[in-house]
């Protein structure tokens, strides 16, 4: 498990940007859809989360505003960048091509 | 919000500086770790279970701490900037109310009549009433933006620093408006033998304008 979460870490940028593609959303939220995603088996820590949040937020690829909640504590949303959108394409683009070269080179050959 | 969590939280940033960024980034957690401790409770969890697994999850805040000191909120500058020129501004000001009575010195040494001298005087407490006027209107206020206990507290603490520059404000034009009359009234009367019992009157003003401001504040 250790590798894969440290190989996870590395993503955290990217799977946050995949997360606001769809609409702006809060810490919890994306938290809790990654954990639904993988059913539990992963899960940022809150600190994780938000200096995630911080960096992607000072290079500009994510922006955030904070909601009008009427009741209870008021949420922080983010929401993604014209820049954001597109280092989330070249991302993707770069790990599918990791992933081909990785499987191909540690991968059981088919017999 | 669960009290507990807050508690918790609330330690993880004791030693943490109050700047604007990191009181934001722990209303932030606490508001998505109060989401999370509901949505458990909500899925059966006890409020025992729900707060460690809440807790557990929020890992090591304080190199996210430590990330944010590093920057200098541009509200905090702001501030800062309007202390230094309001204090320029009241010191420029007391500065011409204590000279303005040295035109009388001055145009006594070249034998001069006192009319040109009073204008003068006048003049100087003109302009530092201006300045000390102009620096009140101008100050940097703090405008809320959300209704939450800590801009209503920071909100709070402006305005109090605001009632406390006032006092000093108006002490600041007391006394040398009293030194003023004092030149005033001895070199039209000549009673120099009596005046100085404004001196008197100024420190009952000053106690006057104390207890008024004490009032207000108890309210």
């Amino acid at each position: 498990m250790s590798i894969t979460s440290d190989l996870l870490r590395g993503h955290t940028d990217t799977i946050i940007l995949k997360h606001l593609l769809k609409n702006d959303s809060y810490g919890y939220e994306i938290n809790k859809s990654i954990q639904e995603k993988t059913q539990g088996r992963y899960e940022l820590k809150e600190a994780t989360l938000y200096s995630a949040f911080r960096r992607l937020e000072e290079t500009g690829l994510i922006s955030s505003y904070w909601g009008d909640e009427t009741t209870g504590a008021r949420r922080r949303y983010y929401t993604i960048t014209g820049s954001g959108k597109s280092v989330y394409s070249k991302n993707l683009t770069d790990w599918n091509e990791a992933k081909e070269i990785i499987d191909e080179l540690i991968k059981e050959e088919c017999k | 919000m669960n009290e507990r969590i807050k508690a918790h939280i609330e330690g993880l940033f004791q030693s943490a500086p109050r700047t604007k960024k990191i009181i934001e980034l722990k209303e932030e957690i606490m508001s998505n770790c109060n989401c999370k401790y509901e949505d458990l409770i909500a899925g059966g969890a006890t409020s025992d279970e729900a707060f460690k697994t809440v807790i557990a999850g929020i890992g090591d805040v304080s190199e996210l701490i430590s990330q944010l000191e590093t920057g200098v909120s541009p509200d905090a500058h702001l501030v800062e900037q309007g202390k230094k020129r309001s204090a320029l501004l009241v010191s420029l000001a007391v500065g011409l109310f204590i000279l303005s009575p040295s035109w009388f010195i001055v145009f006594s040494w070249l034998g001069l009549s006192y009319e040109l001298a009073l204008f003068l005087m006048f003049v100087c407490i003109a302009g530092g009433v201006g300045l000390l006027i102009y620096n009140s209107m101008t100050k940097v206020e703090y405008n809320k933006t959300d209704e939450t206990m800590v801009e209503e507290f920071r909100e709070w603490k402006v305005q109090k620093d605001q009632k406390n520059s006032l006092r000093s404000n108006i002490s600041a034009i007391l006394w040398p408006s009293i030194l003023i009359a004092y030149f005033l009234i001895s070199f039209l009367t000549q009673a120099w033998y009596i005046t100085w019992v404004l001196f008197i009157a100024g420190v009952m003003i000053e106690g006057i304008i104390s207890v008024i401001f004490d009032l207000r504040k108890d309210k």
